[in-house]
């Protein structure tokens, strides 16, 4: 059984058709990363899978759980599906510690010592933890990222949506970043990336979906993607990067 | 200690440019400094109580319209949009002299309510129209990422407000809301036209009692001066303890 499955998923921006009929499933461990061409859809489709965008019509059905535009359903899904993007993850207002803590409390429900020690149990994982007391302007944008994806692994989602978690950052920070999301990928943690990262496509991903003008070209290995890519428009994007 | 530099030359500066205007004024006015203000010290005591009170009384409803308002500027929904805008261009286009005029003998013979709340709720539905643009300007300067995340965790519409939005766009809107605050004092001044007896009223009151008006006036500047200094030396205060690192 899938974790998450889009059927024939459509948004349009006023004139504009941005998806065009997007339709793809990913298994319980699966690691998906999505590429394409900048204005492509890919940040939109991502947001559909999350409801942030309500698609104009298709499906998305999460873990038995079919998406709709309702306060329970959508309280629900998100808390099974975390979410990380480019930047501004982080409540600046507050700790480390506590930007974990507080979703654990009040979406998970989670009792307040427990969820500190969840908090710095994960932030220990991902090598912060003497930054627990920082705020996350005290941080370096590399190590933000990592409290952002502590935060998604301690809620335990059953999918992490990443939107390119890297592309804002330095080359070092981005290293430390994709040496963290490779691990939960060993880990079997289900997960779709947007990426231009190749390295990480090549040895985290199970499957590369190519995406351009809001439909997807590609879905394939990334052995097969990167050696042999069928479409004229994979092609030149590979070619580009 | 720069800073600190800086405060006390421009006080010096203020000193000597009011000391010199002062030596050419007793030249052509005799003060009497004795007698007001301090054969009068009970009556500027009283007046500034009431000044205090109706500001303190204000400040607190103004801000629960501004909030309540400036939410409403930012909602999904056109028509609590259109309503706070209707209210804001409302009271920004008439004086607050004549909102308090209005509610005293207008609004406040239909209820007959004291010439005490007259003032309040004149000052405070005037004052809470640029609180709401303060408060609506305080929610926008957070990106809209902030809203995304909150979305994306899973967090409630209430909790997303009260955890996330506000105490951002609360410290984001403390210097603006602090100058309100502040014109909300100063502005407390006309609740004299209805004869309540607040510190201008009272220095107006002495002033005739006395035949000091001179004395009187510059009296209450420098108390009108010294309590709004004190909001804005605590406001940097709060500021500074509230700041994110
Ligand atoms: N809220 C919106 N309103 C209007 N147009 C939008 C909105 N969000 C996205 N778009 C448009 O939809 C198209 C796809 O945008 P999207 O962000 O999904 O692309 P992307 O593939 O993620 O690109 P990139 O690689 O640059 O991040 C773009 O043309 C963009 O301008
Ligand atoms: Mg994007």
């Amino acid at each position: 059984m899938s974790v998450i499955s889009a059927k024939d998923v459509r948004k349009s921006f006023g004139e504009i058709e941005v998806l065009r009929g997007i339709s793809m499933e990913v298994e319980k461990g699966e690691v998906v990363v999505l590429m394409g061409p900048s204005g492509t859809g890919k940040s939109t489709f991502l947001r559909t899978l999350n409801f942030l965008e309500i698609p104009d019509d298709g499906e998305i059905v999460f873990n038995d759980i079919k998406m709709k535009n309702d306060v329970t359903i959508l309280r629900r899904a998100r808390s099974r599906m975390a979410f990380v993007s480019q930047s501004y993850n982080l409540f600046p207002h507050m700790t480390a510690l506590k930007n974990v803590v507080y979703p654990l409390v009040k979406v998970k429900k989670m009792e307040k010592n427990e969820a500190r020690k969840k908090a710095a149990e994960v932030l220990l994982r991902v090598g912060l933890e003497d930054k627990i007391n920082s705020y996350p302007g005290q941080l370096s944008g590399g190590q933000k990222q990592r409290v952002a994806i502590a935060r998604a692994i301690a809620m335990q989602p059953d999918l992490i949506l990443f939107d390119e978690p890297t592309s804002a950052l330095d080359p070092e920070m981005t290293s430390e970043v994709l040496k963290v999301m490779k691990e939960l990928a060993n880990m079997g943690t289900t997960m779709i990336v947007v990426t231009h990262e190749i390295g990480f496509a090549r040895d985290a991903a199970d499957r590369v979906v190519f995406m351009s003008d809001g439909i997807i070209l590609e879905n394939t290995e990334p052995k097969e993607f990167f050696k042999r890519p069928k479409s004229e428009k994979a092609v030149k994007f590979l070619a580009r990067l | 200690m720069g800073r600190i530099l800086k405060k006390i030359s421009i006080a010096a500066f203020i000193v000597a440019i009011g000391g010199i205007f002062y030596y050419l004024l007793s030249l052509q006015y005799p003060f009497h400094w004795n007698v007001v203000p301090m054969d009068y010290l009970k009556m500027y005591y009283l007046g500034l109580l009431m000044t205090l009170k109706i500001s303190l009384v204000s400040m607190v409803f103004s801000f629960v319209i501004g909030v309540v308002g400036g939410i409403m500027k930012v909602s999904k929904s056109e028509t609590l949009r259109d309503l706070a805008s209707v209210y804001v261009t409302f009271f920004r286009n008439i004086p607050l002299l004549v909102v308090i005029l209005l509610v005293y003998y207008g609004v406040g013979t239909v209820f007959d309510f004291p010439r005490f709340w007259a003032a309040v709720i004149a000052l405070s539905t005037f004052e809470g129209a640029y609180m709401i643009e303060i408060i609506r300007a305080g929610i926008q300067s957070i990106p809209k990422e902030q809203f995304e995340t909150s979305e994306a965790l899973g967090l409630s519409s209430k909790e997303r407000f009260f955890d996330i939005i506000l105490p951002q766009a609360f410290r984001n809107a403390l210097p603006s809301l602090t100058g309100q605050f502040i014109s909300l004092v100063k502005d407390s001044s006309l609740a004299s036209v209805i004869a309540i007896n607040e510190l201008t009223q009272r220095g107006t009151q002495v002033a005739t009692m006395a035949l000091a008006s001179f004395e009187s006036y510059i009296t209450i500047a420098v108390i009108y001066f010294t309590l709004t200094y004190t909001l804005s030396f605590i406001s940097s205060k709060l500021e500074r303890r509230l700041a994110i690192p």
